[in-house]
């Protein structure tokens, strides 16, 4: 069983991805409004083994008190999860690196150890809303963004450096890519 | 109008006896808020977090580049002024770059309160830009909401506009359900700390920047053109219009006898050398009745004869008292006197 948690701000699709990874709507998910507030798990048998998705309450959803309790929720759990690979979300349609963007960083670095992206992907949602012509530099420029920040806010003894892997999905449009595979597939390469 | 000296009946006079004296002091306030036009500084205040677009959005507003638009990350907040005249109105954006970025200074609030307050004195329209397809009102943003409040007060909400960009990457089927989605999303978020009954007034635009109009087939440019119209201040309305759209605000017709023609279409020597704002526009009827509305906060009648009458002393009250504004606006009265086509 490889086991995977979903960290990110929330409304980059947190809860949606765990329904396109297993093709069921198994999370509640609302299009504009939080509605993850606990640590959910959910574990499935697909075509590419098995696979367990640990979805979290989104973070920037108010103040960074609220985002504080969210991680405080996820660490103590952690340690149950033998072998873990943290996946960060980041939706791929945004222009900045937006300020609620580092503050989250900066609370999952705070709250769950610089370790955590020790072993972490990052995963860029929304990839059906750019432009085909646009996508390569999206997202070179998304992961420069966000791995530069951690990079800036991790001390050089923690061990990140760079993302171990890197995955573009879009939660909503099956295909939306030439050389799309399924999710599933995609993670099972952990 | 331009009085012709040789008639011993002043038609100023037998025009006024045909309105009621309250309709008359109407038209004489209207006049001189004609002529404030040229001499009052008229400001937009530019609220939303970077790369929403804010630049962009008051660039196609007003109809040129005043704002640049920039791919930088503010390091601080601040505020940027942008001065400009439109057809010699003075016209000043106030930007805020880092107002809804949730920057380190973050916490020393009432510092930056102090700062912002000490630049801008007046708002006339605040346009409040966020982004349509966001999927949430995250912290940075309640924040910033937050802070405009605190350093505005509440009542800078009665001439704010919520601008929501990038209205192409929404799918036209689920266009208006998202629009009222986040209006409703960031409506409220302004309620935590505004009356109910001033934020339910606060009218969302969608925008788009790279198209003329939005997925539901808007022109967009004009339905944010009018609810800016219906949003700016009292003392901002007269003085936007005629900036932007002269013959709307003054709508004397063109064909009358002798020698006046007011507000004569295309005719008018425009100092800028560039048509007026009004004309790249095409309200609808409806935008334009929507327009003239407001003109009965200053007493303009309804009805159309009046209501001629009304204008015929405003023209004649500005063009006579054409020599006693000051040289500085020497210049703005030349457009003035394109407008009204004075021979």
């Amino acid at each position: 069983m490889r086991t995977f948690l979903l960290l990110g701000q929330t409304g980059v699709g947190k809860s949606s991805f765990v329904n396109a990874t297993f093709g069921v709507d198994l999370a509640e998910t609302r299009e504009f409004e939080a509605c993850t507030k606990v640590v959910e798990h959910y574990a499935r048998t697909t075509a590419f083994g098995d696979i367990c998705l640990v979805d979290t309450p989104g973070l920037s959803e108010d103040n960074s008190d609220l985002d504080r309790r969210y991680l405080n929720m996820v660490r103590t759990k952690l340690t149950s999860y033998k072998g873990y690979v943290s996946l960060y979300l980041t939706p791929l349609n945004e222009t900045r690196l937006r300020s609620s963007e580092r503050s989250a960083l900066q609370s999952v670095t705070n709250e769950l150890g610089h370790g955590i992206w020790r072993r972490s992907w990052l995963i860029m949602t929304f990839g059906a809303c750019i432009r085909a012509d646009k996508l390569e530099r999206a997202i070179d420029a998304r992961t420069r963004q966000i791995a530069d920040y951690i990079g800036q806010i991790c001390c050089p003894r923690s061990g990140f450096s760079g993302f171990h892997s890197i995955g573009v999905v879009d939660n909503v449009v099956v295909d939306w890519a030439e050389e799309c595979v399924p999710i599933a597939e995609f993670l099972s390469t952990a | 109008m331009v009085l012709d000296t040789n008639n011993p009946t002043d038609p100023t006079h037998a025009t006024e006896h045909a309105l009621p004296p309250d309709v008359v002091r109407a038209a004489h306030d209207f006049a001189q808020r004609v002529q404030q036009a040229f001499t009052r500084e008229f400001t937009f205040l530019l609220v939303g977090r970077t790369g929403v677009g804010k630049s962009s959005t008051i660039n196609q507003l007003i109809g040129q580049d005043i704002a640049p638009v920039g791919d930088f990350e503010p390091t601080t907040i601040s505020v940027e002024e942008y001065r400009l005249p439109i057809e010699n109105v003075k016209f000043v954006v106030y930007d805020t770059p880092g107002l809804c970025d949730d920057l380190p200074e973050k916490g020393n609030d009432e510092e930056y309160i102090r700062r912002i307050k000490n630049k801008i004195k007046t708002v006339d329209c605040m346009l409040y830009v966020t982004m349509l397809h966001d999927k949430r009102v995250r912290s940075d943003e309640i924040y910033g909401i937050d802070l405009i409040t605190k350093t505005f007060g509440q009542h800078i909400w009665k001439n704010s506009v919520i601008v929501f960009t990038f209205a192409d990457y929404i799918r036209p089927d689920v266009f208006h359900r998202t629009l009222s989605e986040r209006t409703r999303l960031i409506r409220e978020v302004i309620g935590k700390s505004v009356p109910i009954d001033i934020v339910n007034r606060i009218p969302a635009v969608a925008v788009d920047n790279s198209n003329p109009a939005t997925p539901d087939g808007t022109r967009w440019i004009d339905e944010l053109y009018t609810t800016v119209v219906e949003r700016v201040s009292r003392d901002g309305y007269v003085q936007y219009m005629i900036a932007t759209a002269p013959e709307i605000i003054m709508p004397v017709s063109s064909h009358q006898s002798g020698s006046t023609r007011i507000y004569g279409s295309g005719g008018g020597s425009y100092v800028s050398g560039s048509a007026p704002l009004y004309m790249q526009k095409k309200p609808t009827p409806e935008q334009i009745a929507r327009i003239t509305t407001r003109q009965s906060e200053f007493g303009v009648p309804t009805d159309p004869k009046p209501r001629e009458t009304f204008f015929q002393i405003v023209a004649d009250k500005v063009s006579r008292t054409a020599e006693s504004i000051s040289a500085a606006v020497q210049k703005g009265w030349q457009t003035v006197k394109g407008w009204f086509n004075v021979r």
